[in-house]
């Protein structure tokens, strides 16, 4: 299976708008996208190979590449490089998989499918975008490196992995949903948090609106570890027991981060 | 139809639609376990008298269960989803959550949803959690011990009820006997439970009652204390009759386990007292389902 | 020099009797002119089968200035939903009940309006309406500057200072603001407000001022008069949306004393207290009386179904509505002291009894009402509808089969409440050609609009002859500003820009000390700062202003 293959033709020198690039859109090269203030035709900016069987990838990107497999219901997408800002936004199922770094909100407000991506990412990572109140609400996120500010901020599902260190105000405001963070967290994070689960290594980095539990036996971890293998990778064999911390109390928050050292 | 010199009578086991659900009961230990399972599927012989009926289906090996914790598997059924709907959650309510260590995840998917979670969230006053993982949505709810865990709710059936066959026998010991050999090969098939005492009831009924409102009552025809005052249908060695009832998921889990019972009472033959098998039925025209006894054991 | 001739369409002019009368029209230089008066060149458009009428004129649309801008802020997931779509003119902006400056010229233009008016623009915000008026394009536009609640005012009156004095303040506030008549929204009530007062009748006095609503009203109908403003009073009077208000409404009618006066969405002044609900339509009082008086003029504000966002200077209103708002979320919010601002997003539903009734109120006085010439078609934009729903409510106006198809749709209680099945009367084209462009231009006292005589501004729509009303009225063939086509088959292809008009009426120069002073007091900015300059028009452009009697 080799599906659709869309080289660039050279470096952008002006970010291009991928939405509605998705899998199974008919007749590639036409398909107008943004460049600059403009409009143009795919196929001036890429050349176009392959058929269409599901899958698209995109050898080699661009810090320019935005909105790359927004709004992707099913199929795959594959970018042998970056991505801009907006990967894959509003995604409701499929996977897309991005080799190398991915910009601002990457997988803001998807509600299913999942996304990885095998470096860092920029702020608001599946976040809330302009205008909504609610970000990411299900569907998996695995970011290999790390993320800028705000990752899962108003996050309301899902699972969110960051391999790597999260920025400043990780979780801020978020609703429901898992934020698993194996590196180091920034400062501030889980301000304002309503519900939802951090899984984290070290309780370095949390509002001070978080208050502690003691150490529990969670037979939830064990459930987790058996239905998410991100959270299975988090964990380890055998781990069961997590350090509880209740917030963001502040704002009256019935939020948890769990802390389960490596 | 004589095996071992048993005979098999040309009779049929009339059985019901039910509608059914299995849930896995887990806990820190497969004693714990074990008994969660059977206090939640207590008090549930029949129908009639108990609003549904359950029972252990298997002991599910830690591998196998939602969290790698020793687990047992129980099924539950009632007459319609309306009754099954009430009476899971206040079964899981009051002898689940209640139990040690215990948690209680779905053990089908598919049919209507049956509330475990959804309903039994509220005990935790608020402090309830949710989370939604994997496409499935576990709630945790706080207790003096730890948390309780149990998946939001569990799918349903179509099954079927009352199938049973009789074991006929020449003393009371001897058809004991029988029906222990019978339930413990039963117990191996998947996909049913023996609702009764030790799956085996000693007071089998028929339709009906000289008296108001008793919608069943002793099984005159075979009651060998009787033989002398109503028609039988007991042979002049018969002395003592034991039932076995059979819940499934299907009609085929229903026939595979009574297949498997009457074959190990076979087994015992003649020379251990079992004179004849039999079974229950209405005349054929209240329930859909037949277990002709000849067919199966063919 | 640039001349257009349109050829063959069916010219409705009301003004000048033509009632599809087919004739050439020709523009030139930017206005109409006589048939002949053009010997060269000449750009044809044919319209034949069409309707050719003047540009469109809404008097009471708020499209510009602070409550516009909250509007957006509040509703923004509408902003994000509906986005202007890319194209060679349009593009940016977007929203519906919240849209933006650019996105407002686009959709007025494709329907056939050139001239919209912004009919509620607080004075410390006018800086802000003018700068937005200047991002709509197609559009000539002004704005009705709100006093009745400013404390300047009230003091004025209060302490007797007499009538001069009040004239001048209000004049020296129009040529600050650059604004062209005066809007009372709820006579003192905004200000009673802020001293805890939650209604206030007419003849009730405001808790620290010690007037009354009629003593404002009266007071600035006798200022405008004086001051010889063309549009009279734009008042949107006491108790809006209050069951039992159609009898304010009355007495309203009665204070104006034979005076000219514009009661504005009356729609929602007309409510009476019958029936089980007590709630009930005033459509025919209220009508009866416009009736009977010449010098009364209304515009409806019609309610149509869906969601909208309210926004008013009535903060006294707004906070008795705020708990239905839909989604859950208002703002509520003083402005500069000198007035306020309520922000409440509204869903209105065909199921719902009180909306249902408030529709079906609205028709009622559209047909009940006589006199063409004194009624304007309005939804208040956005308080009881979008205006891209005009073309629909024509229909509804034209069409009474339509009409009572979907009124047929309510709620039986709705329906028994209502005599609107049992009006007959369909509005003529030519009526619609009154009450969207003849009328408000009288009232307005442009007497270069809502024509197609000679000397009238080339502002000229043709519109396709459809038996479907809505959909002729939804986009114009062709829409040509001073002379220019903006809109082609529904489509815009140019981007024209419009003026923006005042009055400048003379005042005594004492009043600019005495503001001056005012200003250092109790505002804590200069005079002169909130005074805008003719620069500030339209990139220094400046403002067209009106000649009023006490002109300078």
């Amino acid at each position: 299976m080799s599906g659709l293959t869309l080289t660039p033709r050279g470096a952008f020198d002006a970010r291009v708008d991928f939405a509605g690039v998705l899998p199974g859109v008919a007749d590639v090269a036409r398909l107008p996208i943004g460049y600059g203030g403009c409009r143009i035709a795919l196929g001036e900016l890429f050349e176009v190979a392959g058929a269409d069987d599901g899958r698209v990838t995109i050898e080699g990107g661009s810090a320019l590449l935005d909105s790359v497999g927004a709004g992707l219901a099913d199929g795959e997408i594959v970018v042998k490089g970056d991505v801009g800002a907006g990967l894959g936004r509003g995604m409701t199922g499929g996977m897309i998989s991005v080799k190398g770094s991915a910009g601002a909100y990457a997988g803001s407000e998807i509600t299913g499918g999942k996304i990885a991506i095998g470096g860092d990412v920029g702020e608001r990572l599946a976040a809330a975008g302009d205008a909504s109140r609610r970000g990411m609400s299900g569907g998996v996120i695995v970011v290999g490196g790390s993320a800028g500010s705000r990752a899962a901020e108003r996050l309301r599902g899902g699972v969110v992995m960051i391999e790597g260190d999260a920025g400043e105000g990780a979780a801020t405001d978020l609703i429901a949903g898992t934020l698993v963070v194996a590196g180091r967290l920034g400062p501030n994070a889980g301000r304002g948090m309503k519900r939802g689960t951090l899984l984290l290594r070290s309780a370095d980095g949390l509002s001070s609106g978080f208050s502690e539990a003691g150490e529990h036996d969670l037979v939830m971890l064990r459930v987790l570890a058996r239905r998410s293998h991100e959270i299975a990778t988090f964990l380890g064999a055998g781990v069961t027991k997590a350090q509880r911390y209740a917030g963001d109390l502040y704002s009256g928050g019935k939020g948890e981060a769990l802390i389960v050292p490596r | 139809m004589i095996l071992n010199g048993v005979e098999i009578r040309d009779s049929f086991a009339e059985a019901f639609p039910m509608i059914g659900t299995r849930l896995i009961i887990t806990a820190d230990t497969a004693k714990w376990a074990m008994i969660a399972a059977k206090t939640m599927t207590g008090f549930a012989t029949s129908v009639i008298g108990c609003g549904c009926e359950a029972g252990v289906e298997r002991v599910v090996p830690e591998s196998e269960t939602p969290d790698g914790r020793p687990g047992v598997a129980v099924l539950i059924f009632a007459m319609d989803l309306n009754g099954l709907k009430a009476v899971v959650p206040n079964r899981i309510g009051q002898c689940v959550l209640t139990s040690p260590t215990s948690a209680c995840y779905a053990g089908m998917e598919g049919g209507d949803a049956i509330s475990i979670g959804k309903a039994l969230k509220y005990f935790a006053d608020g402090w309830q959690i949710s989370k939604m993982v994997g496409g499935k949505r576990i709630w945790r709810l706080p207790v003096m011990e730890g948390e309780f865990v149990c998946d939001h709710d569990t799918g349903s059936v179509s099954g079927v009820g009352g199938g049973n066959f009789l074991i006929l026998a020449t003393s009371r010991l001897e058809a004991l006997t029988a029906a222990e050999a019978a339930v413990e090969a039963m117990q191996k098939v998947e996909g049913c439970i023996l609702p009764f005492p030790g799956g085996v009831v000693r007071s089998g009924s028929k339709v009906g009652s000289k008296y108001k409102g008793m919608f069943a009552s002793t099984n005159n025809f075979y009651c060998p204390t009787l033989r002398a005052q109503t028609e039988t249908k007991l042979p002049p060695e018969v002395a003592s009759v034991q039932e076995i009832v059979i819940d499934g998921v299907s009609f085929d889990a229903v026939a595979a386990c009574t297949k498997a019972g009457i074959e190990a009472v076979v087994a015992l033959g003649r020379e251990k007292g079992v004179v004849a098998i039999d079974a229950g039925n209405y005349g054929g025209n209240l329930g859909p389902f037949h277990f002709k006894l000849r067919e199966i054991m063919a | 020099m640039s001349a257009v001739r349109i050829t063959g369409g069916k010219v409705l002019d009301p003004c000048h009797g033509e009632v599809g009368v087919v004739r050439d029209v020709v523009i030139k230089d930017g206005r109409i002119a006589a048939a002949d008066a053009v010997d060269g060149p000449i750009e044809t458009i044919d319209a034949k089968g069409g309707v050719v009428m003047a540009g469109a004129i809404d008097i009471h649309s708020h499209i510009a200035g602070g409550k516009s801008n909250i509007s957006r802020l509040l509703m923004s997931e509408e902003q994000r939903a509906i986005r202007e779509p890319a194209g060679e003119f349009c593009g940016c902006g977007g929203g519906l009940s919240t849209m933006t400056a650019h996105a407002t010229g686009c959709r007025y233009a494709e329907m056939g309006y050139t001239a919209v008016f912004e009919p509620a623009v607080i004075a410390s915000n006018a800086r802000h309406m003018h700068a937005e008026m200047k991002d709509i394009p197609f559009l000539d536009t002004g704005g009705y500057l709100v006093l009745g609640n400013d404390d300047f005012l009230l003091d004025l009156i209060a302490s007797g200072a007499g009538q001069q004095a009040v004239n001048d303040y209000v004049a020296w506030m129009l040529a600050a603001t650059k604004t062209m008549a005066i809007k009372i929204v709820n006579p003192g009530g905004i200000n009673a407000f802020k001293f805890n007062a939650r209604f206030m009748q007419l003849d009730e006095k405001n808790p620290h001022y010690e007037i009354t609503p009629r003593t404002i009203l009266q007071t600035l109908i006798k200022a405008v008069t004086e001051l010889g403003l063309a549009h009279p009073i734009h008042l949107h009077g006491c108790n809006l949306g209050v069951p039992g208000n159609e009898q304010t409404t009355l007495d309203t009618v009665k204070a104006a004393e034979g005076m000219p006066l514009h009661m504005t969405h009356v729609q929602f002044h007309s409510y009476g207290t019958e029936g089980d609900r007590k709630f009930s339509s005033g459509a025919a009082k209220i009508a009866e009386a416009v009736n009977k008086n010449p010098n009364i003029s209304i515009d409806v504000g019609q309610v149509m179904f869906g969601q909208t966002v309210t926004a008013s200077a009535d903060l006294m209103s707004q906070h008795r509505n705020r708990g239905i708002a839909s989604p859950k979320r208002w703002i509520g919010m003083d402005m500069e002291m000198d007035a306020a601002c309520g922000i409440v997003p509204f869903a209105y539903k065909d199921k719902s009894f009180v909306n249902a009734l408030q529709w079906a109120i609205g028709l009622e006085l559209f047909l009940l009402v006589e006199d063409p010439w004194r009624i304007y078609l309005t939804t208040d934009h956005p308080n009881g509808a979008p205006f891209t729903t005009y073309p629909h409510l024509i229909r509804l106006l034209m069409d009474k089969d339509f009409r009572d198809e979907q009124f047929a749709k309510l709620p039986k209680s709705v329906r028994k409440h209502s005599i609107l099945g049992e009006l007959k009367r369909e509005y003529t084209l030519e009526e619609i050609a009154i009450v969207t462009r003849a009328a408000p231009a009288k009232i307005l006292g442009f007497t270069d609009r809502g024509h197609l005589g000679a000397g009238a501004v080339g502002d000229v729509v043709v519109y396709e002859d459809n038996a479907d009303r809505e959909a002729m009225f939804t986009t114009a063939r062709y829409v040509l500003k001073d002379g220019r086509v903006i809109v082609k088959d529904g489509a815009i292809v140019d981007l024209v820009y419009g003026r923006t008009h005042q009055v400048k009426p003379d005042y005594d120069k004492s009043m600019e000390a005495r503001l001056d002073r005012w200003f250092d007091e109790a505002v804590g900015y200069k005079a002169k700062t909130f005074k805008i300059a003719d620069h500030e028009i339209r990139d220094g452009q400046g403002a067209v202003v009106h000649a009023t009697a006490r002109s300078a």
